[in-house]
Parts: structure tokens; C-alpha cells; sequence
């Protein structure tokens, strides 16, 4: 609670205007904290309750919070005036019917309810305060995530309120060793962050290590859970991104079972799963509810578009550049024909067409949904066209930077699509100076620092490497579920690692 | 060693890395060098001959290593053989390594030449390749193994397609008649094979960070017979195909071999361009190993930071690699490495092996005072 250590004293005093004054000094004047002062009954006592407009639940505090303080507190408190004091606390503790009430003796926790949505009541000569839970749920419809898509699986997806999304988790995997773990973040926010686990599967190593890389975060709001997401991954200068997030619960609930940990944000829809290797990243849940055959095919699918979005274009740009002779030879007469009028080195022409394209995807995406897919269209069409028509690009170079694209749509995730399209320009770069040796030693390079990474302990590279033969069969194939789901996946380190009677 | 810390490995791990320091360019020349000692179509007699000899000199090495758990070679010769004439031997596995690594630098940019970038200059693509070498090796040798792992399938994946896209250019008259000269006339053809087998020795080194090392013995011969398996086999194809006359001409008999190849839709022509770039793989994964061999005997030597000796030991290393003046010299600078390094890599072991067991101080037991680990 650093930003509001410069109080005085955080105790409160038997003096209504002194803690109100206290209060009010840490909180400012926020037009939208209301004071609210009441008589007690025919006494001269007074008490204020404060609270935050349009956080709380007015209904219910109108009818019932007001209402018991004026009334109720007459016959129960009121009765016997010497112990004023301790009659309050019983009250506060035993004789409300209220679910969510407490008693604070600190100004500094005060204000803390009070910005969670909670009413702060405070009484004359009582050195404390009586807070009502009174936060008003605020959350909005589920509904499916725009942004992971499926054709089959369950239309729900995470909303901004934690809570909620603990529940949607809890309403799923109705299992009591579902931990949830929670600390705050962000020396002004105070934002709320779940951590959570299956007590008994998940490796204490790995849930520690997340908890230590959270509390070492020191920021003053968490905003998004891009966030976290960048002080908690291993390498901040990798291209990859090391932490997989969603918006799906079912991608959770999977993960959960697998022996990984969640990290849920107050505040954003997107959850974080840690640990995450790069062939998880090119798995979409679906797989796992389609049928195997198709679901393996898909999943090679995948791996020829992860070729084609890295290496195309490089590939195009040496062939044409440097090595004519490995194109048949009808081929490269038709190739060198079109680029007959092209003014520009191949690689120039790639890098136009390539950064064309990624300007119309970052245009299309920013703009509200039907002018995007307009400008796609016409960019896509009119400039891949009239390009052609002016000479400027080879038709075949159009040909291939659509298939490239088209390649990394295919990515079930974003930040994975991401990455590969950064690598792509390094590896145009290096086969328009070195041909096909520059797209190998670019490869190198690649699977050099791929190897070196680390997600939280876990190889960057696994399941593929290191290779244990029963890992494959989750990789480039999806064998039937009946053989995947006799155990969970050796590399997390589960500490149990039987998923079903078929493993004993 | 704080820097760059070893966590322990697999006996398989650590048969995937000798599998994949043993392949590497002489595969590319193997059909040739044999054929020109023998004669005969019945080479690959030799290559199973070669491949048995060098599984004793492996199983030589592992039995050495076992008997010292937990030590590298670099420190354990001293406690058999005394401190000076131990360290003179970490010496010249050093400078076996360096001779190796910068050998494979040139003839990578050799093949680069010839089949890639025929006016790029070697000096550049030699630097481009040991400063790629570097990055990874000084991820430590857990990063080697693992990309050893990566690059694996790879390598089988690409062999067994060239075997398999040949398979209709084979004449199984090419490789008759068998023992042609009595079996005799086989033996010279036994070293060079030896040679094509050696790196086998980075299992002196590896075995002190293997898991359950007693266990080694069945995957390094698995292995073993992996490597002798795709020499044989491409040895086979490559003369059952171009026959032995035509062989003996040819510079890079497999390269000829793979050009053979033709796409039934013809949508590749010159497969062996393709076979050649991704074959690079394998000469990364031998460079790799040996700098980081290297670095780790200068590093236990002297005492120097590792990632330090490994950034001293490139210039060494691009020095040597540009001191052959052409292709032959460098193929002969290959030839006399091999030697040397088949000689040092079998009798070394051999010799320390037999003086270990003289002393009978083999298993599990008392560190004198001139070695002590790091």
C-alpha cells in the first residue's frame, strides 16, 4: 500500500470527524464518493457511510444497509448505551443478517473497500468501521471469443471480471483440488490475479516459480495481461512468445489437466497458461474434439503452412535470384518472362509485395469490421492486380505472397503467427544475400535460439525435442484420445501422472 | 563452470549426438575414397568392417569413461597417466578438435561453392557459418544435444528419401561380383571407412554428464549400427547406380548419385541442390560439437571462462579453416585429420584403458592427489 503511506496514523480513533476527515484526505475529492450522513435513532449519535457511486448495488443498499442502521441499530445497539462499543462489534459479527459484513479498524483498508465497490460505515466514538459487501456484479454476456473462433466446442468465453471467470472455471471442472490462488498486483491498481492450479497434478516447483515471478512484479497497473505476460516471460528478446494466452475456458480446463498453470487478470478476458512450448502453440483445441483422422491431417496441414508462411517467400527469392537451375526448366522460362518488364531485383519486388500485404491485414484489423473487409478486398485485389498490370511485380510473386499469407491465417494462435511473420523478413533478407545457404544458415540460427529457450523450465522445442517416441504421438499426428489420455504429458512433471484406469 | 551449467542427459541423447558428430561431409565423398583403395564393388563389406572396428574403439571409450563416473576426459587422463603426460593428451584432443571443427568450416564452404554460390567468396560464407556455429555453442552443451535431437529426423528423413527416390536407377549387376580378390584385398579399404566413423570419441567427454551411464552400452551400438546402415546403404546405392569406374572420377560421388533423381511431375530439377542445403545440417551439428569440445578442454585447462576460450578459439579456428589452398588441399588436410584422428581416438583410449586396469584402480574409487574436479 505505498501511495498512501504519507498518512498519519492508519489507526481510527473514537472520533467520527477525525476518521472522516482521515478518510477524506485519502481519498481526495472524487465527485463520485458519496458521504452520507445519518442519525442514529433518537440519540445524538451520528454515523456516515461512504461509498462509491455507481459501484455499488444501490438497490441493495438502500433497502436493506440504511435501513438496518436506522432501524435495527435502535433496538440492538442503542439498548444498552455503556457498551456501546462492543455491542456494535457483536452486531457487526453475529446479529446482521448480512452475508458479507466485517468490521476494520484502519483507514487505509477503508479506503481499499470503498474502491472495491463496498459501503464503509463509520460511527461516532467507535474507533473502527463497519463495511458492507455491497459490490455490484457488473459483468457482461458471455459470448463466444472473436478472436479463437471454432467450429465445434463451447460458445463461452472469459469476460473482463475475475470472479466470474473463477466461476466459469469452478462451474466446468468441478474437481475440489481446483486451486485458486489469488494476489494483487500494481502499487496503484491493485488489481486482482488468480493463479491456478490442481493441487496434487500440477508440479508445487512450477506453481511456486509462478508465484515468485508474480510477486516480483512491480508496476503501478497491471492494465492488460500483455502486461504480466511481458515481466514474467523467460526471454524478453525472443521473437516467440513464451506464454500462451486465451480466452477460452475449455483451453484452460485442458491445460489445467495437463499439469500447467492459469494466471487470471482482473480486468481483461484473456487468461495465461505458462508453461507453453512452440508446437502447443500450433495446436487450436478443436483437434482434440474432431475426430483423429481428420484432426491429424490438420494438424499436418499446419505444419506445411508453418513451412510455407516461413520459408516461401525466401525460398521464391533464391530460386529466382541465384539457383535458376533447380526451377524445371519450362518454368523458368514462363518465370523469367513475367518478370521481364519488373524493373527491381526479386527481392525488392518480395519485400514490396510482403510489406503491401502486411499494411492491408494491420489496416483491415484496426478498422470497424465491414470497412475492413472492404479495404481487404480492395487492396488485396486492386493493388495485387494493377501491380501486375503496371509491371512493377511478376504475377508469380503475387501468387506467392498470397499463399504465404493465406499460410499464417492458418495458425490457430495469434502470437505464434506473429513471430513466424517477423522471422519471414529475416530469412528474405538472408536468401536474397546468400540464396538458399543464407535461408539454411537463417534456419540455423532459428533453431539454435529455439532450442536455447526455455518456457518456465520447459524446452522451447518439446515435444519434438527433446524426442520420446510416445511424445510424438500428440504432435504431427493426433492418435485416438483413448491412447493420448492414459497419461498426462512427462515434460510438466506432473505429479500424477495417470489420467485414467487404462494407465494402472 | 557457472556461466554455462550442464544439466545432465539421456544415454540416448548421448547417442544421438555421437550419431550426429560422426555424420557429417563424409558422407558426401565415402562411395569415392573406399573405391579408389579397393577396386572392387564389394566395398561395402568394408563399411560393415569399418563400422565394427570403430564400435569396439566406442565401446573402448564408453568402458574407459565408466570407470571414472562422473569425470570428463580432460580431467580423468591425468589421474591414469600422471599431470604432464595427461595434459599433453587433453592438448592433442584439443587441437583435434580445433583441426576438425575449422576442416569442417572449409569443406562446408567448399560444397557451398560448388553447388550454391559459385562466385561468392569462401572467406565469407566460412565466417557466416563459425559465427552461426558460435551462437549456438554458447548456449552450453545442452543446447547442442538438443538440436542434435532437432536436426536427427531430419537427416533420416532426407536420406531415406534419396535412397528411396533412387531406387529405380539401382543395377544390382554394378555391385557383383563379391570378393572379386579374396578378402585380403579388402583391407585397405578398412581405414578409410575407420575415418568416415570418426568423432566417436566425443563419448570420452560426454559420458561424465550422462544419466545412468552403464546403461550406454546397447543405444551407442544401436547407433552404431544406424550410421553403419545408411554408409552401407548409400555406398551400395551410389555404385549399384553409377557404377564403380565412374565413382572412382567423381569428386562427390553421393552428390552425382542424388542429381539422379527425377520428380515424376518434374517440379524440382537438381534435387541435389536441395539434398546439399539441407545436408549442411549435419556439418553444423559435427562443427558444433567439436568447438564445444574445444572450449571445454582449454576451459578445464587454463581455468579461463568458456564462452572467453570459445570466442578465442574462432579466429583459431577461420585461421586454419583458410590455410588449404584449394579443394584437394582440403580434402587432403581432411584425410590426414582423419588419421590422426582415428589413430588418436582408438589407441589413446586403448592404452589408458589397459594402464587403468594394470593399476587396478578401474571402478568407484579414491581420487589421488594430482586430479581433482572442477
Amino acid at each position: 500500500m505505498k501511495p498512501y503511506a504519507k498518512s498519519h496514523s492508519p489507526e481510527l480513533v473514537p472520533s467520527l470527524s477525525d476518521n472522516l476527515e482521515h478518510i477524506l484526505t485519502l481519498l481526495g475529492n472524487s465527485s463520485d464518493i458519496v458521504y452520507r450522513e445519518m442519525s442514529l435513532g433518537e440519540t445524538e449519535r451520528k454515523a456516515v457511510a461512504i461509498y462509491a457511486k455507481g459501484m455499488v448495488d444501490q438497490q441493495f443498499l438502500y433497502s436493506q444497509v440504511f435501513g438496518v442502521i436506522s432501524r435495527r441499530f435502535l433496538t440492538e445497539v442503542e439498548a444498552s448505551p455503556p457498551d456501546y462499543p462492543q455491542n456494535l462489534k457483536h452486531f457487526a459479527q453475529h446479529a446482521s443478517t448480512f452475508g458479507d459484513i466485517s468490521v476494520v479498524y484502519k483507514s487505509d483498508q477503508c479506503v481499499s473497500e470503498i474502491l472495491a465497490g463496498n459501503t464503509c460505515v463509520l460511527f461516532d466514538e467507535y474507533p473502527g468501521a463497519v463495511i458492507f459487501g455491497t459490490a455490484k456484479d457488473k459483468s457482461r454476456q458471455q459470448e463466444e471469443p472473436a478472436s479463437e473462433a471454432l467450429v465445434r466446442g463451447p460458445r463461452i468465453g472469459f469476460v473482463e471480471e475475475v470472479n466470474e471467470n473463477t466461476a466459469i472455471l469452478r462451474r466446468r471442472l468441478k474437481d475440489p483440488h481446483l486451486t485458486f490462488e489469488s494476489l494483487f498486483l500494481g502499487r496503484r491498481a491493485r488489481k486482482e490475479v488468480i493463479i491456478c492450479y490442481l493441487r496434487g497434478v500440477t508440479n508445487p516447483d512450477l506453481v511456486n516459480e509462478v508465484r515468485r515471478r508474480l510477486q516480483k512484479i512491480d508496476i503501478d497497473d497491471p492494465i492488460e495481461s500483455g502486461y504480466v505476460e511481458n515481466y514474467i516471460q523467460d526471454n524478453p528478446y525472443s521473437p516467440f512468445p513464451q506464454v500462451q494466452n486465451t480466452e477460452r475456458p475449455d483451453r484452460v480446463e485442458g491445460a489445467l489437466l495437463e499439469g500447467r498453470v492459469a494466471i487470471l487478470i482482473d480486468g481483461t478476458p484473456f487468461s495465461l497458461i505458462v508453461p507453453v512450448t512452440f508446437p502447443m502453440l500450433m495446436q487450436s483445441p478443436e483437434d482434440y474434439y474432431d475426430r483423429w483422422i481428420p484432426a491429424s491431417l490438420i494438424r499436418m496441414l499446419r505444419t506445411l503452412a508453418l513451412f510455407f508462411a516461413l520459408f516461401l517467400p525466401a525460398l521464391y527469392v533464391a530460386l529466382v535470384s541465384y539457383h535458376q537451375g533447380l526451377i524445371p526448366t519450362k518454368l523458368a522460362i514462363s518465370i523469367a518472362g513475367t518478370r521481364e518488364g519488373v524493373p527491381f531485383p526479386t527481392i525488392v519486388e518480395a519485400m514490396f509485395m510482403e510489406i503491401t500485404i502486411e499494411l492491408l491485414r494491420e489496416a483491415g484489423l484496426r478498422l470497424p469490421k465491414p470497412v475492413g473487409q472492404a479495404v481487404g478486398i480492395v487492396g488485396g485485389l486492386v493493388i495485387g492486380q494493377s501491380a501486375v498490370e503496371a509491371g512493377i511485380v511478376s504475377p508469380i510473386m503475387v501468387i506467392v505472397v498470397a499463399l504465404t499469407a493465406i499460410s499464417s491465417f492458418a495458425f490457430p494462435q495469434y502470437p505464434a503467427a506473429i513471430a513466424i511473420r517477423l522471422l519471414r523478413f529475416g530469412m528474405m533478407l538472408a536468401a536474397s544475400i546468400f540464396g538458399l545457404y543464407g535461408i539454411i544458415l537463417v534456419f540455423v540460427l532459428i533453431t539454435s535460439h529455439v532450442v536455447r529457450l526455455k518456457s518456465f523450465g520447459i524446452n522451447y522445442a518439446a515435444p519434438y525435442v527433446p524426442n520420446r517416441v510416445y511424445t510424438w504421438k500428440d504432435l504431427f499426428l493426433r492418435l485416438p484420445l483413448q491412447t493420448l489420455l492414459k497419461f498426462r504429458p512427462a515434460m510438466f512433471k506432473p505429479l500424477d501422472r495417470n489420467r485414467s484406469d487404462q494407465s494402472k | 563452470m557457472s556461466s554455462l551449467r550442464i544439466s545432465p542427459f539421456s544415454p540416448f541423447q548421448l547417442t544421438i549426438t555421437t550419431v550426429s558428430t560422426i555424420i557429417g561431409v563424409a558422407i558426401l565423398t565415402l562411395p569415392r575414397v573406399i573405391a579408389e583403395e579397393v577396386g572392387t564393388p564389394d566395398v561395402w563389406i568394408d563399411v560393415i568392417l569399418g563400422g565394427i572396428i570403430t564400435a569396439v574403439a566406442a565401446m573402448i571409450c564408453l568402458h574407459l569413461s565408466n570407470c571414472f563416473p562422473g569425470e570428463t576426459f580432460y580431467i580423468y587422463n591425468v589421474r591414469i597417466v600422471g599431470k604432464v603426460l595427461g595434459t599433453l593428451i587433453s592438448v592433442l584432443y584439443i587441437c583435434n578438435f580445433t583441426t576438425f571443427g575449422a576442416f569442417e568450416a572449409r569443406v562446408q564452404a567448399e560444397v557451398v561453392r560448388h553447388f550454391l554460390l559459385d562466385e561468392t567468396p569462401l572467406e565469407v560464407t566460412m565466417l557466416a557459418f563459425i559465427l552461426v556455429g558460435f551462437y549456438l555453442v554458447s548456449g552450453g552443451l545442452n543446447a547442442i544435444i538438443r538440436i542434435n535431437e532437432f536436426y536427427l529426423p531430419i537427416t533420416l528423413l532426407i536420406v531415406f528419401t534419396i535412397l528411396f527416390l533412387n531406387w529405380k536407377n539401382f543395377e544390382f549387376d554394378n555391385i557383383r561380383p563379391f570378393l572379386e580378390n579374396g578378402p585380403s584385398a579388402l583391407l585397405p579399404g578398412i581405414l578409410p571407412t575407420a575415418q568416415a566413423f570418426s568423432g566417436f570419441d566425443v563419448i570420452l567427454f560426454l559420458v561424465a554428464y550422462t544419466r545412468n551411464a552403464q546403461k550406454s552400452t546397447l543405444p551407442i551400438l544401436l547407433g552404431f549400427a544406424l550410421v553403419t546402415l545408411i554408409y552401407m546403404t548409400i555406398v551400395i546405392m551410389v555404385i549399384g547406380s553409377l557404377t564403380l569406374n565412374e565413382v572412382i572420377t567423381l569428386t562427390w560421388p553421393t552428390m552425382e548419385f542424388v542429381k539422379q533423381i527425377e520428380f515424376p511431375g518434374a517440379f524440382f530439377e537438381h534435387f541435389e541442390i536441395f539434398f546439399i542445403t539441407i545436408w549442411l545440417l549435419n556439418m553444423f551439428t559435427t562443427f558444433f560439437i567439436n568447438l564445444y569440445l574445444a572450449s571445454l578442454g582449454i576451459h578445464l585447462l587454463i581455468g579461463w571462462n568458456i564462452k572467453l576460450v570459445m570466442c578465442l578459439l574462432l579466429p583459431v579456428i577461420y585461421g586454419i579453416a583458410l590455410l588449404p589452398k584449394d579443394l584437394n588441399g582440403a580434402l587432403e588436410l581432411g584425410k590426414s585429420i582423419g588419421f590422426f584422428s582415428v589413430l588418436v581416438s582408438t589407441l589413446i583410449p586403448l592404452f589408458l584403458l589397459l594402464i587403468a586396469i594394470a593399476r587396478n584402480r578401474p571402478k568407484h574409487d579414491q581420487p589421488v592427489n594430482e586430479g581433482s574436479r572442477p
